[in-house]
């Protein structure tokens, strides 16, 4: 077998680096190592508010005798997490053919229930029932991690109150609304010893003796007395804390955020090539292409201060004229 | 009033710890070892259950007609 040995004494070549040193069903601790902190700060935010996962977003209520309001039980709801096992097949409403919602883009959920007995009663996450017309069976249940197997508490009621709604559980990101949030909160460290001196640290007296060492700290070393201070060094190895809501295991939610992080570079990078002309069929500046006098949404005898020169391009700009076509103002044929 | 579902600044799941909670203050345990026991690690998430005050039980005596009896019933009280 020939390989080259100095390629894997340099680790460089070897690319980041994942050294997992906890991993449970709650919460995952990672080092990532050789990489930038630009690239670690990306996958933690990424794992954030950008992993699709599933939360009720409509409510209908049907009949509520409680004391709580709907709107107030119907917030309540939506943050209760549900199982995004199978997420990646639902499809957004937005970009699904029904007129609202149907088994393609949604789950539905329902919650009935009639306090009957003479003690109060209390409805919890396990009441909420998931229709049967979903695309795979855990998608959409109700996440229940207590003891107890109650799940999480959602209202009381007196005897003879009662409620009865449905549900109705979209797919999402964090980035609209935190309730379709994977992860609660996600620890993110480098530098323990404040070497790089990204941190200005507040003390009375002495910031070592008043400030705590990290948990990381053993793992770096520590400064040597008197040693000046490096200008070129840069944050190299990243302690990850991942801890989920429940709603995706917590190494899930780290391999959907690399899933999620490549795919929008993979858009970025298709779009920057010469190959991302022709095929892309989202919304767009009219400056591309389309954005001519001759374009057939402008020739309704007037005009956009968008892609008002014919060809408006980034190239070109003659005269008055700004990347973005004419400018309203002084120009010919503009808004009088 | 009511437990909150999520902690107000990280997200955790906090819906389903105050019974858990009071159950363990009832045995005995200081409100620290409590919430560590709970999972409650973040400051943020140990001030949802240590803060909170369980009112939603006592909203659960008001009724939309209650107050027509009461007044009823004082004005009962005052024709005597």
């Amino acid at each position: 077998m020939d390989y080259d040995p100095m390629a894997m004494d340099d680790p460089e070549s070897l690319g980041p680096v994942v050294k997992v040193s906890e991993s449970g069903k709650v919460r995952v601790k990672f080092e990532l190592s050789n990489a930038e902190l630009a690239f670690a700060n990306s996958l933690r935010r990424v794992m954030l508010a950008e992993i699709p996962t599933i939360a009720i977003d409509l409510v209908e209520i049907e009949e509520n005798s409680t004391v709580l309001a709907d709107e107030f039980i119907a917030h309540r709801l939506g943050l209760i997490p549900l199982n995004a096992s199978g997420a990646e097949n639902l499809l957004y409403s937005r970009d699904c053919d029904c007129d609202e919602y149907c088994e393609n883009c949604s789950v539905r959920l329902t919650l009935h229930a009639k306090c009957t007995g003479d003690e109060i009663m209390s409805v919890c996450a396990r009441d909420l029932v998931p229709s049967s017309e979903r695309i795979n069976q855990t998608l959409g249940s109700p996440i229940i991690t207590d003891e107890a197997g109650m799940g999480s508490l959602i209202l009381k009621l007196r005897p003879g109150q009662s409620i009865k709604l449905q549900c109705i559980a979209k797919k999402g990101i964090a980035k609209e609304h935190a309730k379709w949030a994977p992860s609660a909160a996600i620890g993110f460290e480098y530098d323990p010893h404040n070497k790089l001196h990204h941190i200005d640290l507040w003390y009375e007296q002495d910031p070592k003796a008043e400030w705590p060492p990290s948990e990381y700290a053993d793992w770096e070393e520590p400064p040597q007395e008197g040693e000046p201070f490096d200008y070129d060094a840069v944050a190299n190895r990243f302690y990850f804390n991942v801890e989920t809501s429940g709603s995706m295991p917590p190494q899930e939610i780290i391999t959907e955020g690399i899933k999620v992080l490549q795919t929008k570079l993979a858009g970025l990078i298709h779009e920057l090539s010469d190959e991302g002309d022709g095929d892309y069929n989202g919304p767009r500046s009219p400056e591309f292409g389309g954005g001519g006098v001759d374009g057939g949404w402008q020739d309704q005898g007037y005009t956009t201060p968008y892609g008002n020169n014919a060809g408006g391009s980034w190239s070109g700009p003659g005269g008055g004229t700004t990347p973005y076509g004419q400018t309203p103002y002084g120009g010919s044929g503009g808004w009088q | 009033m009511i437990i909150p579902i999520r902690c107000f600044s990280c997200g955790k799941v906090t819906g389903d710890l105050w019974e858990k909670f009071v159950r363990l203050l009832d045995e005995g345990y200081s409100d620290g070892e409590a919430m560590d026991k709970i999972g409650c690690k973040r400051y943020c998430c140990r001030r949802m259950v240590m803060t909170h005050v369980d009112l939603i039980e006592k909203l659960l005596k008001y009724t939309p007609t209650g107050r027509n009896e009461k007044k009823l019933e004082m004005s009962r009280t005052a024709g005597q």
